[in-house]
């Protein structure tokens, strides 16, 4: 064939090769997960959910945020859960980063005692070093994840402190790093968040996310609000960086572009449970539930 | 080595839950095997189901019934019931899907849309590059739009990238919808031309077409379809032949 | 003996009810076993202001027996009105004996200073505190401080400092300065000067704090870890004086205040701890240059 010499494929390196079937164990495993305001009452999950059309529960008025969600994630994997406003999806990520208790329900994080704890049953003083070290977040608003009123760097640091790493320089050094993998002027360092743009806030509550290296981010509705250049920007950064870093990610949007963008597997939520769950692709090209079937007809 | 791809019963029913739940029949009762290095064709009218079955066996779409037992060299897999986490690690290793038409982010250079699939099946991050150069360059891609985002291409080029993107690293399998629409009569030749290539490596192939060229120059057996069933199967060459003395 | 002449009548010894007094020893002892955690207790009413020492005063109170020596200092001096004023209370009301001297002393109640000389192990230091949460400055509300303290979550106090740090190249805090006790609680050691700091870790006294008005008491028992927060490569320093000395007794090692005369505007320098000073003066003036030589065992900081 003319022109074309392509190295055998026997002489190309696959060191660096992953094993390609199943990853042996999920990164995180979540059973059950549920979370109810209100009084609560025997009702409550029965009598709401998809089926019924409301998450209120008729009997007590209780509000069931979200209940029985399960779902398996991988190492490097993204996952994005979709569904439109009140459906779960944000109080599902806020549970699993414990800024939110659960009504009920277990998590078990591989990294974490060999997974054979239920982080959601662990101590406050346990949680807080597993969000400190083990996880990141990301918020639909910035002032959520930023301290708005400390610097860029200062917000860095905080997170690098959190996890007792004492050392001015080390951590100067670790910002600008992340402050430069996330496209925000080293310049601006030690500047106020409160007088940058939305998406350089955003980009910024990114690096924060990532100061400790965790396995596991969280993005809830990252690019909700900002102008579409700048989504985009945001966007690309978010695969650039799991491309670079292997992270595993749960992704909440409403926005089925961005899931289709980002995501692996997606969860389909409505009304607080879980419709549909399955590959991103066959989710978006063959949904099986009514929902969503009416959310794809809806995409743009 | 017997098969590397056995589907049987493979059916797909559409429910259209807007329309008030109406069901659509894709195909029914599919049966076929595919060989290592073969090329299976499969042939047939517009909406016989043809590009359904491909979709079925990447998982773009779930298959109402059967099974597609894939050969992989850790064991055998069903590609219509294995785990999300088990076809995606199948994509990213071994096999490929050329779809009908290229979805692209629109922020990501041609190079770099075919250099991914290099990497993502283990070669470093210092080759893949090359050898997505040398795939595109073959596909005759002009060098100065490598950089460029494929979704400025004109329709031609971005199905030959698209094709660059599945071939990229060799995969074991590849499911090819529709690989030569849209192009010019040196396209295709080009195109075929990286087909047989991929065969020559140990590529076994299914190729959806419409093109009945296309078929004669690289198939080795094809199926046809007929309204979602399954007509009738035979040696390419052969079997246009035989059409032809209709 | 207690001078029975000095005590008023009409009162109970040390002012508080035995009641009262029984209830704070026991905040004390909670204190001492959970160094550096701020114990709440019901402060009372005394016959001196809020914000004039009434926390280490109820300290004082409830610890004096008949048989100690007390003595009071206010910024090193024990001359000033406030503990002037405290230590006429502590006479009218226990007639238990109130000396200047460190060394004399078994209950020291202080404001802002330790004293120069370093304490023994039958001596309790008492500190007026006016603001007990060392988080404050990050967290204005109580229900989070507590929580932080709980969970040991002091990331934030440390983002502060490393601010600090940024825009100032060093830290600011000039007293106050925030001390990890016992590497759990972070403590707030009342107003003294960085100076005063490393006198705190490993000390053989038992130090208490006790603010009145935020009703906390809290404590860094004798022999306890204290170390000032401070980042790898910006290490904890004290005031330096640069080769000042004291005008009136000469040392250089100690925390000197800075005096200015109002007529010729001259500076000088003169030891903050007054009584130290008086005693090395006394030792100079009897027994020549070189009896006051300083051992370095007076100061924690090193000059």
């Amino acid at each position: 064939m003319d022109g074309l010499e392509i190295t055998d494929v026997s002489s190309c390196d696959l060191s660096g090769r992953q094993d390609h079937r199943v990853p042996g164990e999920p990164m995180l495993r979540v059973r059950g997960l549920t979370r109810i305001y209100g009084r609560e009452c025997p009702d409550c999950v029965p009598r709401t959910g998809p089926e019924a059309g409301s998450n209120i529960c008729p009997g007590c008025g209780s509000v069931v945020a979200c209940a029985g969600v399960s779902f398996d994630l991988y190492a490097g994997e993204i996952l994005g859960v979709v569904g439109e406003s009140g459906s779960g999806k944000s109080t599902l990520v806020q549970c699993l980063y414990f800024d939110s208790a659960v009504t009920a329900g277990e998590a078990y994080l591989r990294n974490y005692r060999e997974g054979a704890v239920n982080i959601l049953g662990s101590s406050a003083q346990e949680q807080r070093h597993i969000r400190h070290h083990l996880m990141g977040m990301v918020y639909q608003k910035p002032h959520q994840g930023l301290r708005l009123d400390c610097t860029a760097g200062g917000n860095i640091a905080e997170k690098l402190l959190a996890a007792e790493f004492f050392h001015v320089g080390r951590i100067r050094e670790r910002a600008s790093e992340l402050l430069l993998r996330t496209e925000v002027p080293l310049e601006r360092m030690d500047h106020l968040p409160r007088h940058f743009s939305g998406g350089m806030q955003q980009r910024v509550q990114i690096a924060k996310a990532l100061a400790n290296s965790p396995p596991l981010v969280f993005l809830d509705e990252v690019t909700t609000g900002l102008d579409v250049s700048v989504q985009a920007r945001v966007l690309d950064l978010i695969r650039h960086l799991h491309r670079e870093l292997g992270l595993a990610m749960v992704v909440v949007s409403h926005d089925l572009g961005v899931i289709r963008l980002l995501t692996d597997c997606t969860l389909v939520m409505k009304t607080g449970r879980v419709v549909e769950a399955g590959l991103t692709d066959q989710i978006l090209g063959d949904p099986q539930h009514p929902y969503t079937q009416l959310l794809v007809s809806s995409l743009l | 080595m017997g098969e590397l791809l056995r589907v049987t019963g493979l059916t797909k029913v559409f429910k259209l839950h807007l329309l008030g739940g109406r069901e659509v029949v894709a195909c029914r009762d599919i049966e076929f095997v595919l060989r290592p290095g073969e090329i299976l064709g499969i042939q047939g009218p517009s909406g016989a189901g043809k590009s359904t079955i491909l979709k079925c066996l990447y998982r773009t779409c779930l298959a109402t019934a059967g099974q597609a037992w894939h050969r992989s060299p850790d064991g055998s897999v069903d590609l219509l019931q294995a785990p999300a986490q088990t076809i995606l690690a199948l994509r990213r290793s071994e096999i490929g899907y050329v779809s009908q038409f290229l979805r692209v982010v629109p922020r990501v250079s041609a190079l770099q849309v075919v250099a991914e699939g290099f990497l993502c099946k283990g070669w470093r991050e210092s080759r893949a590059p090359q050898e997505a150069a040398r795939l595109l360059e073959h596909l005759k891609i002009p060098a100065d739009l490598w950089e460029a985002s494929p979704c400025t291409f004109s329709g031609g080029e971005q199905q030959r990238v698209n094709v660059a993107r599945a071939s990229a690293g060799w995969p074991r399998l590849l499911l090819m919808d529709e690989p030569t629409a849209s192009l010019d009569q040196e396209s295709k030749r080009t195109v075929q031309e990286l087909i047989l290539e991929l065969k020559r490596r140990g590529t076994s192939i299914v190729v959806v077409s419409h093109d009945r060229h296309t078929f004669n120059q690289i198939t080795d057996r094809v199926l046809h379809l007929n309204r979602g069933a399954e007509v009738r199967a035979g040696r390419g060459r052969e079997y246009a032949k035989a059409a032809a003395d209709h | 003996m207690p001078d029975k002449q000095a005590v008023r009548p009409g009162y109970n010894f040390a002012f508080l009810d035995e009641q009262t007094k029984k209830e704070i020893r026991r905040r004390i002892l909670k204190a001492v076993a959970v160094p550096g955690y701020q114990v709440p207790f019901a402060s009372r009413e005394l016959p001196i202001a809020q914000g004039w020492g009434t926390g280490g005063l109820q300290l004082t109170l409830a610890l004096v027996g008949p048989g100690d020596v007390v003595k009071v200092i206010d910024q090193g001096s024990d001359d000033v009105v406030n503990a002037v004023n405290i230590r006429r209370l502590l006479l009218q009301t226990t007639g238990v004996k109130t000396t200047e001297d460190t060394g004399a002393a078994t209950l020291i109640q202080t404001r802002h200073r330790i004293p120069e000389e370093r304490l023994r192990e039958e001596q309790a230091l008492v500190f007026q505190v006016p603001y007990p949460e060392p988080l404050r400055r990050v967290e204005p509300s109580e229900v989070k401080t507590r929580e932080m303290h709980a969970e040991a979550d002091y990331s934030r106090l440390w983002v502060f400092l490393y601010e600090d740090i940024v825009r100032w190249r060093e830290i600011t805090i000039g007293a106050q300065y925030p001390v990890l006790v016992n590497g759990r609680y972070v403590m707030d050691p009342s107003p003294i000067p960085r100076w005063d700091i490393p006198k705190l870790h490993m000390a053989a006294n038992l130090n208490l704090f006790g603010a009145g008005r935020e009703k906390r008491i809290y404590a860094v028992p004798p022999y306890t870890r204290v170390e000032p927060l401070a980042f790898e490569d910006h290490q904890f320093r004290v005031e330096s004086f640069d080769g000042k000395h004291c005008a009136v007794c000469g040392s250089t090692a100690s925390f000197l205040d800075e005096l200015i005369d109002d007529h010729t505007g001259a500076r000088r320098h003169t030891c903050s701890d007054v009584a130290y000073c008086a005693k090395r003066h006394q030792l100079l003036s009897e027994n020549g240059p070189g009896a006051g030589r300083q051992t370095g065992n007076e100061t924690g900081g090193g000059a």
